[in-house]
């Protein structure tokens, strides 16, 4: 019975999220990809929750590297057994996706870490402070980036605590 | 109720910012809290956390699949051992292996003793935000007993470091099959005996009853997890949806309540400890017999997959990446306490400054808010107040009364 | 206010006592799979660097002076080792143990924290080669 629901809420899932699907995938018997625009993302997150479909579980963000030029956001919605991935690819040097804060009021930690940790700017998301992050680390370094360097990152308290001003 | 309390004029349209955190010495996890209150009322809440951020995602991609396990496994004190769990189960999977039965089942028994610690600790922890010290002690000296029981079949009290990459690393001997038993019957006991505290003492009721209610469609929505979510009726449990490690042949009945308050989740994870001694010794009745290891290369090969498991505290997700090499490409970590702690802060506008320490223990943020100093600023004048947590905790407790 | 049935448990506590020992003037007994000070054997050693791999503290270093004569020695920081058995479960030809009873590590001189297993001469071989680097 439980193979079936998980059938079937992925069925409606795929059906529903077809009209914006550049690419639909199914990784594992349990999941659901499908890779949209980001132009897209809002229209489909906000009938993800129109239609009741599960729960935002978080959003990972991936950075491809510095050859491929992107970064891919995931939104994980579970419902059961059942997980459905929205992929978003945007570039890396222009890294910019619309909050779904208006219809996923709980998103706001999860936007906030993207912001710090991947550099990616947010919009009209209602708090944009750094929720991770030490205050005095420097400004446009993002770790969770490929091409990251440790040194850059050397706070101000750091390098005195290992004596390398 | 309380604004014969002096040290809280509540002036005319002013808006307060309460700062509370980060620093404390004795607990883990610090957290900065800052709640806008309207006289008594809290009108905004926001949170600021990374005080223990260690960079363990970014971390794991620097070290081997192998490193990566005792990595995770730090990611929190109390549920270490779910942690490093889901890791295994990921890269199993991305690995194409499968643990043995044995082992699996192994895995869940580590995990059901563990999860009794974990909510026999945070009873202890609730009752103490609650003033109810004794409780608190004695929950915690019972809890002592299940601390020893994991020492004996892991090896250490926390951080046990049970799993490998395809397996366990510890057997369970007849001796040790029966000191669980033994201690389970005790726990179980007691349990009974605080379940009645929890369910009779008036202080008590009066703390938790309709405090920070959130109705089952507010928590389907918001996304909660764990006991947090079972508290408002929605049967939310991964071992029940997605069965993992050995849950499929030991099938969970979820533990639900309806009222959505601080009382229900208190209850819930009551009874759930009812159902985690019956769990265990179903587990000791049938533990499947066989080898406890089986190899894993230690290249993985391309891919990446979603775990996902029940903690103590809810769902916990794992995105695991991996590009064919010896290191993870990509570990995404989400803690149970990232979704409650979002939720319970949009509960807490509208809700009593006095109810702030109870409701915040009631979603068991890993204990990441106690105790600690609190500054009461008023922005018109700058004038500061400084209050220290065990002020604002008595402060609750004579509101309520 | 009513203190529900913790009345009893108050009155059985203060008869029993603590439930705490009077540490150092008592030890409990630890069990049997508890991690202490690690242990190495050279006997079967191969000097294949797994456990210097897969430690995930990088506690471990196998410093290989000659391969042939099985002449290996093996330093082994306290300081950094979490305990995690890792070490043990890599090493297939069994060199290497955690005891249950040497867990009074606490010393006030951080050398203590560094452990050279292995033949005495060749040990020293290994600390004068170090010296002469670190001068
Ligand atoms: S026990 Fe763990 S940390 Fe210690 S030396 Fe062995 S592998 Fe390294
Ligand atoms: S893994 Fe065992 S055999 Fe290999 S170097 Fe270490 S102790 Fe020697």
């Amino acid at each position: 019975m439980q193979t079936e629901t998980l059938e079937v809420k992925l069925k409606t899932a795929a059906k529903f999220l077809d009209r914006w699907a550049v690419e639909t995938t199914t990784p594992e018997p349990e999941r659901l990809d499908v890779v949209i625009d980001a132009t897209d993302l809002l229209a489909a997150v906000a009938g993800m929750v129109k239609i009741q479909w599960g729960y935002l579980a978080t959003i990972t963000g991936i950075d491809l590297g510095v050859e491929d030029g992107r970064l891919e956001l995931l939104y994980h919605f579970c419902s059961g057994p059942a997980v459905v991935t929205l992929r978003v690819r945007i570039p890396r040097g222009n890294a910019f996706i619309p909050s779904i804060y208006e219809f996923i009021p709980s998103v706001s930690f999860y936007e906030r870490e993207l912001i710090e940790m991947l550099g990616i700017t947010i919009a009209n998301t209602p708090n944009t402070d750094r929720l991770f992050l030490p205050d005095d680390w420097p400004e446009g370094v993002y770790p969770l980036r490929k091409d990251f360097d440790i040194n850059e990152a050397q706070t101000p308290r750091n390098r005195k605590a290992n004596g390398n001003t | 109720m309380a604004t014969h309390n002096p040290t809280q004029k509540a002036p005319e349209r002013e808006t307060f910012k309460i700062p509370i955190g980060p620093q404390h010495p004795a607990l883990k996890e610090p957290g900065h809290f800052e709640f806008a209150v309207d006289g008594e009322t809290v009108t905004d809440a926001t949170v600021r956390l990374g005080y223990v951020h260690r960079g363990i995602e970014k971390g794991v991609e620097s070290r081997t699949w192998i490193q990566g396990q005792y990595l995770v496994e730090r990611v929190c004190g109390i549920c270490s051992h779910v942690h490093a769990t889901t890791y295994c189960l990921a890269v199993e999977k991305l690995a194409g292996v499968e643990a043995p039965p044995r082992a699996q089942a192994i895995r869940s028994l580590v995990a059901e003793l563990e999860r009794i610690h974990s909510h026999m600790l945070w009873l202890g922890v609730a009752a103490h935000e609650a003033g109810f010290d004794m409780l608190f002690m004695y929950s915690w000296r019972d809890r002592e007993t299940v601390m020893n029981l994991l020492e004996g079949i892991t090896g250490n009290r926390v951080n046990y470091s049970a799993n490998i990459l395809g397996g366990v690393k510890c057997d369970i001997t007849p001796e040790q099959d029966a000191a669980i038993r033994a201690g389970v019957d005790y726990l179980e006991e007691r349990t009974r005996h605080y379940l009645d505290v929890v369910q009779n003492d008036t202080m008590f009721m009066r703390r938790t009853k309709n405090v920070g209610t959130m109705t089952r469609e507010q928590a389907e929505q918001m996304g909660v997890v764990g006991p947090t979510a079972r508290a408002s009726g929605v049967p939310r449990d991964i071992r029940v949806d997605a069965p993992y490690a050995a849950y499929k042949d030991f099938p969970v009945n979820v533990i639900t309540e309806t009222a959505g308050d601080l009382h229900a989740r208190f209850v819930v994870r009551v009874n759930e400890l009812f159902e985690t001694f019956r769990l265990i010794r179903a587990i000791l009745d049938h533990l499947p017999e066989g080898d406890l290891q089986t190899r894993v290369k230690r290249k993985i090969p391309a891919g990446e997959t979603i775990m996902r498991i029940e903690a103590p505290r809810g769902e916990l997700f794992y995105y695991v990446k991996s590009a064919g090499g010896e290191t993870p490409d990509r570990v995404k970590i989400r803690t149970p306490t990232l979704p409650n702690m979002a939720s319970v802060l949009e509960l807490a506008v509208g809700h009593q400054l006095a109810d702030m320490p109870m409701i915040l223990t009631g979603i068991d943020p890993c204990f990441s808010c106690n105790d600690r100093m609190i500054t009461v600023r008023d922005t018109h004048s700058n004038q500061r107040d400084v209050w220290t947590w065990d002020q604002l905790r008595k402060y609750g407790m004579n509101a309520a009364q | 206010m009513k203190l529900g049935g913790m009345w009893r448990d108050a009155i059985k506590a203060l008869v029993q006592g603590p439930s705490t020992q009077k540490y150092p003037f008592e030890r409990l007994k630890t069990p049997e799979r508890f991690r202490s000070k690690l242990t190495w054997d050279l006997t079967n050693c191969t000097g294949c660097g797994l456990c210097m791999k897969d430690c995930p503290a990088n506690a471990i270093e196998v410093v290989t002076l000659d391969r042939k004569a099985k002449r290996f020695v093996f330093r082994y920081r306290v300081d950094h080792c979490t305990f995690c058995g890792q070490c043990v479960e890599s090493c297939n030809k069994n060199c290497l143990e955690l005891p249950e009873d040497d867990w009074e590590l606490a010393t006030t001189n951080r050398q203590d924290f560094e452990v050279y297993y292995g033949n005495e001469a060749d040990v020293q071989i290994v600390l004068d080669g170090e010296a002469e680097t670190g001068a």
